[in-house]
Formats: C-alpha cells, structure tokens, sequence
C-alpha cells in the first residue's frame, strides 16, 4: 500500500545518524552528501531540542556534492575532504555518513574511510541515506557501527559489577534526552550503581571504551534492543528491556528489576524508593488543590513514540484519573494496518491507532478531547477540537530542553508542575 | 525547451548493435541530401560520431564539464562530414559516478548553450547507449527533448529484448508528451529467418521494421578508414540502404506507442522461435510458419 505522508514528524536516517554523533564529545561527523544536508538537521534540532557537541551545525564537515560530483563520481571529493578534517579537527574517532546522492552512485566509501584507518586514525562509516530509514533507524544503526568500533579494540577491563549503559534514548531526536539520561543516572547513583549515559555533556568516545565493562545493558525503548543485542552476543552482557521505565511510582517496577538483575539488596532498593515515593506525594498533595479546583479528569489522547506513550498513559490515567480516548503510536516500523497492539497499552485504552501522519492522525482524533498531549504537529488537532495542546514530543518550539525530564520520580514531578497550569488559559 | 529547431530523433538500441554506425551513416546521408544535421553521441564511451570525422579526438561535454571552466560549444563540437556537428555527452570512468545522470548533465547544459537556437538545424540525432537501465537513459525520449525514437536491432534475442525495454519506456512517457516509436531498424540480418523474427517480433508489439540492413564487409571496411559508408563507398548498395533509410526517417510521421511484451510473454515468444529456428535450418516447413 503506498500513501502520501502528510507532514512526516521524523527526520531521515542521516539526521538521526548525525544528531546521535553530535552527542559524543570528540566524535566527528564527516558528511558526504550535497549542501545541506546537515543544515537541515541542525535547523530542525535548534527548534528546541538543544544543539550539543562542539561539532554540529555549521561546523560538520561536509563534502557539499554538486553535479560534476554525481555524474563522475564524489570518492575523491570525500578523500579530500577527510583527509582536510584530521587536519583541522582533533577527534578520537571520525564517522563518515553518507547521504541519498553518494549512495545512489555508489560513491566507495569504504576504499576512502580505509585510507584514513591505514594512516592510523579511529574512523568509521555508515551509510546513511535518507530513504533507508529514519530519524530512530539512524540512531539504532549508527550505534552499531559505533560498537563495532570498540569490538576487540577497547582496552580489556575487568568488568564491573555495579555499572550499566543505558540504550533507545534518541539524542536530539527525543524531546527531554538529557534530563532523561540524567534521571536513570540519579536513580542507579542511589543504588550505587555507575551508569554509562554515552550522550550528552562529559561523554566522549572514552566513555563508549568502557561499554563493554558493564555488568547489564537497560534498554528503554525498542530503538535499544538491537545494541543490547549485539553486546550480549559479543561480551556475553546481560540486558533488560523495559519498555516503560516509568513516571513517578510506575518508576519502582524498573528500579526493582535493575537492582536485582544486578544483585542490589532488596533492603536498599527498598529504603530508595520509599524516599522517592514520599517526595512524590509531598507534591500530589500541592497538587491536589489544583486537581479538585480545576478538574484534572479529563478527556484526553496521547501522541507520540511507543514508549512515551505507554508512559504517559499509564501514569495519566492512574495517578491523575484522566480517561483516555485516543493513542496514537508514531514509531512503529512497518504497515500502519498490521501492528499487533502493545499489550499494556490495551489494558488501559481500547483505541490504539498506529501513524506518522498528520492529517490521519488528526482524523483520528474524536471531538470530546479536551486536552491532546502530542507534539507542534498536533496544534491544528487541537484547536479544530477547542482542546488544550499539552506538548511531550518533537517537533516543537516552545522550550529550549536541556533538563527537561519526563522520566522517573523526577519526571512524574516535573509534568505535575507543567500541568498544573492546564485549564486556567495560561 | 522553448522554440523548437529541426526535428529531434533518438536512436536506442542495444551495445554493440551497430547504433553509431547506422546514425552516423544516416546523419551522413541527410548531409549529402542538404540538410543541417547535429548528432549527439549519449554514451559515455563517446565514439558514436568517430566514423562522420575520421577518429579525430573531441572533447566530450561532460569532459569540458569536469574542467570546471566554461564551456563553449565550439570547444564540444567538431564539423565532420558534409557538415555535420558531432558532439559526444562522454560520461564517467566505468564503475564509477552515474552515467545517466551525465547524459541528463550533458544534454541540460546543450540546452543551456542554446546549442539549435545557434546552429538551427534541419536534424538532429540523439545516439543513445544500448538499454534503459534507468531514467538518465530515458532523458532523450522525455522531457519534449525528442518526438520520435528509433530502435536498432538484429535478430538475437538480447537485441530484441533491449528494444522491448525501450518500448516499455516509450510506452511509460508518450502519454504525457515523450517521443513515439518511428520503428525498428533491422541491423546485420544474415540468417534467413531473421526478417521475419523481426517482423513477428513488430506485429505482436504494434510496430513496423522500417529498414532491414544485411550484414555487409564493405560497413565493417569503412569503420575501419574511420569513415561512414556513404563516405568511403557512395556508390556501393549499402549506401544506398542508408540514403533510402535516412529518408525514410526524415519524412516519416507514422509513429506509434509500442505495445509491449511482459517478460514472460517475450520469454515464451522466444521459445516459440527457437523451435521454429531449428525446423528452418532442418527444412521442416510448418504450415503455419508462412517461410
């Protein structure tokens, strides 16, 4: 079946590459492609997601490809542009991603991402054209190539009993993926856990050395499964894969099923999660005030990916009594027709609907909404159904997002506070 | 394209089928009727006009291209018999860049140099490489570029299934204002069957073989003078094949879209023949064979 895609909410498989890179301190991107092609990425991140690393925006280096390049080949356009980038930039590993035009002439990337490796410097490619995917598949398969990269060439190191990484958070691409990162880190630093966030501020390619000295990978998105996957068939490293990590107390299955697998005593995962519990209900009890004065049980629908969605559902309908109407699931793979439903999602809602489309999703969406938590795109939805836009997703431009959190008991708080001012037009 | 200048005709076929030989031969006939002729060699092997100018090197345009410099048409073009101005697209080193993109480069950029507003040409002929294997190729019978198409075939099957290929491209972008079929030129036929394989092949895809070509030393002798036969050997019957083929073309207006074979309707087709090429060599005549 083949449809038009009305406004598409993911960027292509280059820009969920390159966002993933530009959140490694000292990896470099090196784009082979034609003018614009990391533009249009930064542009599209700046409207709210933050621009992090010392090489995004204008400063990734791209080969700019014009016709001469196409018609005759751009190979020795991307030498020279590689070989002008470790001049000019110190990086610990440079990737060289690909675009639509190089791949559809074949342009050798390897032959030239090789001469680099020969003359001893850490290089990778991944051929990344637009139409292979997107924004999500760019993220899971750029951290293939990036495992790759440390598979028998990481120092060897003793692996460490109480440490984790954490995959199937999107940099840049998830709307709070630094305050999220950050929120798993402070909840396994209670345990006395290490984590590994490999993203974001302080993580650099050393940090990615030591991904193999972890004891457990925890995935929380399916976007995670294929490099948990890979470092369990490598490193033998055990995974779990929870798909809802959890808002407020939803946060105690996930916190009990990591402490365990890494052997934390039952006792001090217990003494954690009474504290959390007990600085949550402080705030309900704020809340409450509000809750009662403005009638927080309302009709309302969920947009976004699988895993956002199963969290605000869940923690919406039972913590705040809103009834859900409609949920929409943005990242499925596939035909739209043939996704088998989430089974906890199903527990809570009957209309489960899979697109990344716009316009049907707005079709979608029944007219006793009053308050649609989704992304900008959802703001035409919204006002046609005189509800209340509440955004938990990309696109949008409302926030600079650097610790914003949407993710464990921190989380849970912080979504009270923003959805306090709901009703009251402000 | 704007004002339109001569009469635009590709000529496909596949490699090796003798393409260059009968376009050039043909440009070299409509010279010697009088007429203003440009033929554009599509291929990136860039020998299509060599025999209508005597193997002189010519800078192909997308050579000029790749030297970043302006390019100029007296710098792409060469007067080559009777006055016909050759000019090759070339094209990429094999295995590497895309030679279709090239040919739609090459011929945007003659466009560009208002190469017929300039030369005001009676004809021009397009020599295109062998099958459409993508839409680069199909650049010359789309876009208004050219009306009318031509393919060049023998009777081996690979040659025939090049030329269903390109009527599968004519049928895909008449409708919407790309070139028509004028026929296919039946190029080295030597077996005896092999007429009316073609013509078989023309009835069943509601098109016509408008000139059959025999197999001739005296083609393969002028090739190798570096001169077309109309050149090297005017009086000899095979140039008059050509004059009469060039008229044909140059007057011809019955075109159609080709209505072409599925794959495995051409595969059938082809068994079809194989049977019946054995009976004609045997001396078995079928009743139905009409031989």
């Amino acid at each position: 079946m083949t449809a038009e895609i009305g406004k598409t909410r993911y960027g292509c498989n280059l820009q969920g590459a390159l966002s993933t890179l530009e959140a490694v301190e000292a990896v470099v991107p090196i784009i082979h492609g034609t003018a614009g092609l990391g533009i249009q990425s930064f542009a599209a991140n700046k409207s709210g997601n933050g621009i992090v690393g010392s090489i995004n925006g204008y400063s990734v280096p791209s080969t700019n490809m014009y016709e001469k390049q196409i018609v005759f080949g751009g190979g020795s356009r991307l030498r020279e542009q590689i070989k002008n980038t470790v001049r000019v930039i110190e990086g610990q590993l440079y990737v060289v991603l690909s675009g639509v035009e190089s791949e559809m002439i074949s342009d050798d990337v390897v032959a030239m991402t090789q001469e680099i490796t020969d003359q001893g410097y850490a290089a990778a490619y991944y051929k990344a054209p637009g139409f292979r995917g997107h924004a999500r598949t760019g993220y899971e398969e750029v951290v293939a190539v990036l495992l790759d990269q440390i598979a028998g060439k990481a120092p060897k190191q003793e692996r460490e009993t109480k440490s984790v990484n954490i995959f199937g958070i999107i940099p840049q691409q998830d709307l709070y993926w630094q305050g999220n990162l950050r929120e798993i880190q402070r909840i396994m630093g209670s345990l006395g856990v290490k984590t590994n966030r490999l993203f974001g501020d302080g993580e650099d390619w050393q940090s990615w050395q030591s991904v193999p000295a972890a004891a457990l990978n925890v995935v929380v998105s399916k976007w995670g499964v294929k490099a948990a996957e890979n470092l369990r068939s490598t490193y033998g490293t055990p995974y779990v894969f929870i798909e809802n990590p959890g808002l407020g107390p939803d946060t105690d299955n996930f916190v009990e099923i990591v402490g365990e697998q890494l052997g934390i005593s039952k006792n001090v995962v217990d003494n954690f999660l009474y504290s959390e519990k007990k600085k949550f209900d402080y705030v309900i009890r704020q809340f409450a005030e509000y809750y009662y004065s403005y009638d927080f049980r309302r009709k309302i629908s969920v947009i976004g990916e699988e895993s956002k969605v199963i969290r605000y559902g869940e923690f919406l309908k039972k913590y705040l009594g809103m009834q859900i109407k409609t949920a929409v699931i943005t990242d499925y793979e596939g035909d739209s027709q043939e996704q088998q439903p989430v089974k906890s999602l199903e527990k809570i809602i009957s209309d489960i609907v899979y697109s990344d489309d716009t316009e049907r999703i707005e079709e979608k969406l029944g007219p006793d909404n009053e308050i649609i938590f989704g992304s900008e795109l959802e703001a035409g939805a919204a006002a046609r159904l005189n509800a209340e836009l509440f955004v938990i997703g990309n696109p949008q431009n409302r926030e600079l997002a650097v610790s914003g959190v949407d993710i464990g008991y921190a989380g849970a708080i912080a979504l009270i506070e923003k959805i306090s001012r709901i009703g009251r037009g402000i | 394209m704007g004002e339109k200048f001569g009469r635009h005709i590709a000529i496909y076929g596949k490699g090796g089928i003798g393409k260059s030989t009968t376009t050039s031969n043909i440009s070299a006939a409509l010279a010697e009727a009088g007429y203003k002729v440009i033929q554009i060699g599509c291929d990136p092997k860039s020998d299509s006009t060599n025999t209508l100018r005597g193997n002189a090197y010519l800078p192909t345009v997308l050579d000029s291209m790749r030297s970043g410099k302006k390019v100029h048409l007296a710098d792409i073009s060469a007067k080559g018999y009777g006055g016909v101005l050759c000019i090759e697209s070339g094209g990429p080193v094999p295995g590497v860049g895309c030679a279709g993109r090239g040919i739609n480069a090459a011929v945007s950029l003659l466009q560009e140099l208002k190469l017929f507003a300039e030369y005001k040409p009676d004809y021009v002929l397009y020599d295109v490489l062998g099958d459409v294997v993508c839409g680069g190729f199909a650049v010359p019978i789309r876009d208004g570029i050219t009306d009318r198409a031509y393919v060049v075939s023998s009777s081996d099957f690979m040659a025939v299934y090049a030329a269903n290929n390109l009527f599968k491209a004519i049928s895909k972008y008449a409708p919407a204002g790309g070139a028509r079929l004028g026929g296919i030129i039946g190029n080295g036929l030597s077996a005896g069957y092999s007429k009316m394989l073609l013509d078989d092949f023309t009835n069943r895809t509601g098109t016509k073989t408008v000139e059959y070509i025999p197999r001739s030393l005296v083609v393969s002798q002028s090739e190798l003078y570096g001169k077309t036969v109309i050149e090297a050997n005017p009086h000899d019957k095979h140039a008059d094949i050509y004059r009469r083929l060039a008229r044909y073309i140059a007057q011809n207006d019955d075109l159609t879209i080709p209505a072409p074979l599925s794959v495995s309707e051409l595969r059938d087709w082809a068994k079809i023949w194989g049977d019946r090429i054995f009976d004609y060599e045997t001396g078995i005549v079928a009743e139905s064979a009409n031989i």
